[in-house]
């Protein structure tokens, strides 16, 4: 079953194309790669399924029935899509645990305001946000820097405490914008495995926009190749990457094929 | 603006209880005339925890607090006195009335922030005041509403300058304080944090930003708007002068000095601004000849603690707090040693 199918996505800004009427479909439980140069339109489409944007054409169907388009930007973590960032969107002045706990928002509902109205009852409920925000730090591998300011931590651990706060919303597909970008080889192999981990353990479909073909060949199912806008080539990673036009993209080699 | 706001640790306080239980025994030993200082202090408080919810907890940077306390002040006014209708629910009342009008200044914050939410917040302060010099046969505009100084609960009558009073005003300030700290800690809390620190990462973590941004502006003249009623109760009279921008700054002033971001901070920022000019008579009193005009002492300490604090002590006297705490909880165990500075994001 598709969990979202692009259809004639359109979004330009000021006369500049951004995204070209594109088209593609992502399985459910699988992990797929969107891959292009600079510019390509990569963060623009997630912006465009976040609905940080707003395109001028095209659908983007999230399980088979809901227009994404047609939703406001907040109610989308709560259909079940999670997001990271390039350029890390954390709350740098509160602590790691805190950041994660705002992840847990669209799961609390408004009502269990009213239900604990009684300082036992709320503290209950507090635990019980402290204690799931625990289990996400545990899954990463980070509990023992719960404590400390997010500002005061080093970027590979921003990032994951970014993809904490996603993951604490419980999503079913999951964007990473970027997630080895700026590490070393060790933290990036690391994010390999953590992201293998996430679609089996909580069975999220994952899309994910990278620079390093070294993981995204390892870890995708599929890829999706961006070039200005358009896509040039969708297929498995060894096909994709073997293709004369996507190495033309990549590296501006002259094929003689 | 983020990286000056504070927030209260999770552990118990042992402080509280003896606190509570002094400020019940204080007027046992207080005069008259410091019971209703003691009064407009905790009018104060109300005050500066309602401009915290806004302004330190969800970060929208607000001039406009005296509109909403002069709101409160004239609405239980006209409600009581005009219209004949019970003292508590005027109170309530008014606490409505102010949250409907925040309205008209919480929906344009979607697209307004920092210093240009601030400026239009402060042209509703002259909007109010013109409003109410106005409509003269409303509010007898600059000759000054007169306001009963009696709140009558239906089972017990106070007079503001008597004691029952005092404890009337401090059991809602406690009242208040407590459910701000609940409030902090709740889904609600973390929704007005988190879009204080990032519009962007709030939204795409599932905030409605609209909704919470009007929900702070709401819940914050609410209760700004009780604090105004209450402040017409004590002071008996009350004109537009009352109301202006001054009053705005004071307030802003209270949460610098006290700790933005923290409830305690707004309360003890609160009470030092409040008994100010007090302590300046009383320093008059002790080391200046008698009749001294101090008029212009007194601006001149005021202004000179808004500059000390922002430069020296962002974080308040709250936030140092929080720090010399942590210095002896760490004790003989600390980064850096006596006579440096601890660097103030450690005591977290």
């Amino acid at each position: 079953m598709h969990i979202l199918d692009v259809e004639e996505l359109f979004i330009s800004f000021r006369g500049l194309v951004a995204l070209n009427g594109i088209n593609f479909s992502v399985e459910e439980g699988e992990i797929f790669g969107l891959i292009g140069t600079n510019g390509s339109g990569k963060s623009t489409f997630f912006n465009c399924v976040n609905r940080l944007y707003k395109p001028q054409k095209g659908r983007i169907i999230y399980k088979g029935k809901i227009n994404l388009l047609k939703q406001r930007s907040h109610r989308i973590p709560e259909l079940g899509i999670a997001r990271t960032f390039q350029n890390l969107e954390l709350f740098y002045y509160t602590k790691a645990l805190e950041n994660i706990m705002v992840g847990l928002h669209p799961r609390l509902k408004v009502r269990r305001l009213f239900k604990h109205l009684s300082p036992r009852a709320f503290n209950a409920a507090w635990e019980w946000d402290r204690n799931e925000a625990f289990r996400i730090l545990d899954f990463l591998g980070i509990t023992r820097f719960h404590g400390r300011l997010v500002s005061s931590l080093p970027y590979g651990l921003q990032k994951l405490i970014e993809l904490g706060r996603a993951l604490a919303a419980r999503p079913d597909l999951l964007l990473l914008d970027e997630p080895s970008a700026g590490m070393n080889e060790q933290e990036s192999r690391e994010i390999a495995r953590l992201i293998k981990s996430i679609r089996e353990d909580y069975g999220t479909t994952v899309l994910l926009v990278e620079h390093d073909m070294s993981l995204v060949q390892s870890i995708c199912d599929s890829l999706c190749v961006l070039d200005s806008g358009n896509i040039i080539k969708i297929g498995k990673p060894d096909e994709v990457t073997k293709d004369p036009e996507v190495l033309k993209v990549f590296l501006g080699e002259e094929t003689d094929a | 603006m983020s990286d000056r706001m504070i927030k209260e640790d999770d552990e118990q306080k042992w402080w509280i209880a003896p606190l509570i239980l002094s400020v019940y025994f204080l007027p046992l030993i207080l005069g008259e005339y410091y019971i209703y200082l003691m009064n407009l202090v905790g009018v104060a408080i109300i005050g500066s925890v309602a401009l915290d919810i806004l302004c330190g907890f969800c970060g929208q940077l607000s001039l406009g607090h005296a509109a909403f306390i002069g709101i409160g002040a004239y609405s239980y006014g006209i409600l009581h006195m005009t219209m004949h209708i019970g003292c508590v629910l005027s109170l309530l009342l008014a606490g409505l009335v102010g949250a409907l009008v925040s309205l008209l200044i919480g929906v344009p914050s979607l697209r307004l922030k920092g210093l240009y939410l601030a400026i239009m917040s402060m042209g509703f302060v002259f909007i109010v005041d013109e409003t109410i010099r106005y409509f003269r046969g409303w509010t007898n505009g600059v000759e000054g509403f007169r306001v009963s100084r009696i709140i009558d609960l239906g089972f017990v009558e106070f007079n503001s300058g008597k004691v029952g009073f005092y404890y009337f005003i401090y059991t809602l300030v406690i009242l208040i304080v407590m459910a701000s700290r609940f409030l902090l800690d709740s889904k609600l809390g973390r929704a007005f944090t988190s879009i204080r620190d990032s519009d962007t990462a709030a939204e795409v973590s599932g905030i409605n930003l609209l909704f919470y941004k009007v929900l702070a502006f709401a819940i914050s003249s609410f209760i700004a708007s009780i604090a105004g009623g209450l402040m017409a109760i004590i002071v008996g009279t009350i004109t537009p002068e009352d109301f202006n921008i001054w009053l705005s700054i004071n307030y802003l002033v209270m949460l610098v000095v006290g700790g933005m971001g923290a409830v305690y901070g707004a309360v003890i920022g609160a009470a030092a601004i409040a008994l100010l000019p007090e302590c300046i008579t009383g320093v008059r009193d002790a080391f200046l000849p008698p009749g001294t005009n101090i008029a212009v002492l007194q601006y001149l300490i005021y202004g000179l603690i808004i500059l000390v604090f922002i430069v020296f002590e962002p974080h308040g006297i709250y936030g140092r707090w929080l720090v010399i705490k942590n210095y002896f909880k760490k004790f003989p165990f600390n980064e850096k040693r006596i006579g440096r500075v601890v660097w103030i994001l450690r005591w977290r």
